[in-house]
């Protein structure tokens, strides 16, 4: 809450609080979370709330209108309760935070560092779907069901699991998943070893890491795309003609045929196309950490005004559409706003900008969305 | 007779619960003087004696000593005595358990809330339940496992060093215990079990380092809980390892610094340390400390290494050594 409220600030509260007055909160196990608000300095300015019901946050959410509003990935006896240890955990949902940021794209030098754009978005989508279908999915066994996908509301994917058998998982079992996912602690030396004079290696129907290497190797040797893997073409070039043997050695761990002469950069580039890229140590953290507060899904992002929205079909969502809740269309008159500096971007069927030292009307999800960033005023 | 030698060696098994529930334990000489025995070797020696059994009388004193250690145990209190009977305790499970058929394990193991199925000769285990009592060992990390549709696959052996893994975890939930009204004669017995536990300590090596002013906060922080006992976390103890064989302490007297841990196993701590050293691991930064959750405060460095009055010499030291050195990487062994 802002003592002192700037013209923009209001603007957007007042839009936000609209918002919030149309639409119903499904928070599940709401009693049971710890929430944080923020605002145009923080996005967790406060902490330690609680809500009996969906119908009490939304009535906060209409008057106290926050920026920013997250949810605890746990759950707590007493959610309100400071100091930590006197909330009671009682266990957590195991969330991922996946975000363009961390992936380090080339269309931040077009369009730096704050804004987002459809390669940004598409990026971390792909990522997400990596997660899902060749991790959570088919090595750890959870059902889509099971798990709950929503846009972060910037230019992120959050994927909230929440089946039981998770719920009870300590730090250092989260911070397995993670290093699972991300390939952390392979024991190198154990997937590739001498057995006499042979070289034994992983098969193609392994589970674990063992099996998608056997498979990754397998699918490139066959589309003849091995320089992928980091291995030189003279080498290749050897596979290739040696092809079927390679393929059915791999079928049965039996790698004598295949010599890989910089296994450094085999290891590099096999394992950075395997994992899930989940950003560096500290991005790593949001999963171990089972206290986490997280977006509430389908909640207003304070710095776009998009949505959090929860999607069901991640490969047919379009962020920068469906996440909109603003009129877009010209069903309202619009807002007259002068933009300091703004790259092109776009929102719904429509690109916008780039903008400098510009006043024009904008439909309103656009007047918003850049006065969030900070880019614009109202003129 | 056979029931009653398995709630013998499994006294934290459901057939054990209802045996004493049932049947009810007898506090008396014989009992409590093993249950002494069995706490003064778990916590002094790290190890509880496999049982010498003779009579059914031996057998039902045994199951009465596991009680009345527990109880011995929550008298005495503390996270270290606690862990440190639990270690013992898991590797007394452990020694058994690697001598049973596969159906046995696999029945403590569902008793433990660990499904597990069959594949073949392989064991089945559901990837959560591994998750939540994975040994900590390189070897058992998940990214290092065959794991597929949810189902770990345990190679013969591994599923009782799994289980011995969650009894731990087990008994370190259940003590100390509750009850407070524990029967005279075991709260007369824990002056006896502490004098034997000095005879011993005194016996023990000590730690020669104490936590010197030069070093980091975060740093004396560690050393304080290794001295308080608590099973430090392995990043811990790598981060400790390491800043210390950088400032110039022996990896002789860093093996001794570990001994006061519950888990300390002399062989393990001297092969850890030694690799560490002969690795030459670089000092994690500030930064890393940070994400590993030690870091206590903001003290005005960005490495350990940096902090104190021998600043300059640890820095040099570590950038000269750093040259050559490989690169801090997480390694789970430590």
């Amino acid at each position: 809450m802002q003592l002192v409220a700037s013209n923009e600030q209001e603007f957007v509260l007042k839009k936000f609080s609209e918002h919030y007055s149309r639409s119903a909160q499904s928070v599940r196990k709401i009693s049971e979370r710890e929430f944080g608000f923020g605002g145009w300095d923080k996005k967790i300015e406060s902490r330690h709330a609680s809500f009996m019901n969906n119908d009490e946050l939304k009535s906060y959410l209409v008057r106290n209108t926050p920026l920013y509003i997250s949810y605890s990935v746990a759950f707590y006896e007493f959610p309100e309760a400071r100091p930590m240890e006197k909330k009671n955990w009682k266990g957590a949902e195991l969330v991922f935070d996946l975000d363009a940021d961390h992936l380090q794209l080339a269309c931040i030098a077009k369009h730096g560092k704050g804004w987002v754009c459809d390669e940004c978005i598409n990026a971390v989508k792909s990522e997400t779907m990596k997660l899902i279908e060749e991790f959570l999915v088919p090595d750890f066994g959870l059902k889509k069901e099971e798990m709950s996908i929503n846009f972060s509301g910037n230019r992120g994917f959050h994927v909230h699991v929440s089946s039981d058998e998770v719920s009870g998982l300590d730090g250092y079992a989260r911070r397995e998943v993670v290093d699972y996912i991300m390939g952390t602690g392979l024991d190198e030396a154990g997937v590739f070893y001498k057995e006499g004079t042979r070289m034994r290696g992983p098969k193609l129907g392994e589970g674990g890491w063992r099996g998608k290497i056997a498979r990754t190797f397998a699918e490139k040797l066959e589309e003849q795309k091995l320089n992928e893997l980091g291995i030189h073409t003279r080498t290749i070039n050897r596979f290739y003609e040696k092809k079927k043997e390679v393929a059915e050695g791999l079928a049965n761990g039996n790698w004598d045929v295949i010599h890989l002469p910089k296994p450094e950069e085999f290891w590099r580039e096999i394992s950075a196309k395997l994992k899930v890229n989940l950003g560096d140590q500290i991005d790593q953290m949001v999963t171990p950490d089972a206290t986490k507060l997280i977006r509430v899904p389908d909640s207003l992002h304070g710095e776009t005004g998009l949505a959090a929205r929860k999607t069901s079909n991640l490969e047919k969502f379009d962020a920068l559409k469906d996440a909109a809740v603003f009129d877009l269309n010209g069903k309202t008159n619009g807002v007259r706003v002068k933009v300091m500096k703004a790259p092109a971007f776009r929102l719904g069927e429509q690109t916008f900008g780039p903008y400098e030292n510009y006043t024009l009307t904008l439909p309103e999800a656009a007047a918003i969305y850049l006065i969030c960033k900070k880019a614009a005023v109202l003129a | 007779m056979v029931e009653l030698e398995f709630i013998a060696k499994y006294p934290f098994s459901k057939e054990a619960r209802e045996f004493v529930e049932e049947k009810g334990v007898k506090i008396d000489f014989d009992s409590i003087e093993k249950g002494v025995t069995r706490a003064v070797k778990a916590l002094g020696d790290g190890e509880v004696p496999k049982p010498a059994i003779v009579a059914e009388k031996d057998l039902r004193n045994e199951v009465a000593s596991y009680a009345v250690a527990r109880m011995i145990v929550s008298i005495l209190g503390g996270k270290y005595l606690v862990n440190k009977y639990a270690v013992a305790e898991s590797k007394r499970a452990h020694a058994f358990l690697k001598t049973e058929k596969k159906e046995v394990v696999k029945g403590i193991a569902q008793q433990l809330g660990i499904k597990t199925a069959e594949e073949g000769n392989a064991l089945l285990m559901n990837a959560f339940d591994y998750l939540r009592s994975t040994p900590r060992d390189v070897s058992y990390k998940l990214v290092n496992r065959d794991v597929s549709a949810g189902l770990v696959r345990l190679k013969e052996g591994e599923l009782a060093r799994v289980i011995s893994e969650a009894v731990r975890k087990r008994i370190e939930t259940e003590l100390p215990l509750k009850a407070k009204n524990f029967p005279p004669e075991v709260v007369k017995a824990v002056e006896e079990v502490k004098e034997k536990l000095k005879e011993k300590m005194s016996a023990a090596p000590q730690a020669r380092i104490v936590a010197s002013e030069d070093y980091a906060p975060c740093i004396k922080k560690l050393l304080e809980d290794l001295k308080a006992s608590e099973n430090l976390p392995h990043t811990a103890r790598f981060c400790l390892a390491v800043y210390l064989l950088n400032v110039t302490v022996k990896a002789e007297d860093v093996i001794k610094i570990f001994a006061s841990a519950p888990d300390y196993n002399e062989q393990t701590t001297r092969y850890q340390v030694e690799y560490a050293k002969n690795k030459g691991y670089k000092m994690p930064g500030c930064a890393m400390m940070d994400l590993y959750g030690l870091c206590t405060q903001k003290c005005g460095v960005k490495n350990p290494l940096s902090y104190g009055k021998k600043r300059e010499r640890f820095v040099k030291q570590n950038e000269s050594e750093n040259a050559k050195e490989k690169k801090f990487e997480w390694d789970d062994r430590y």
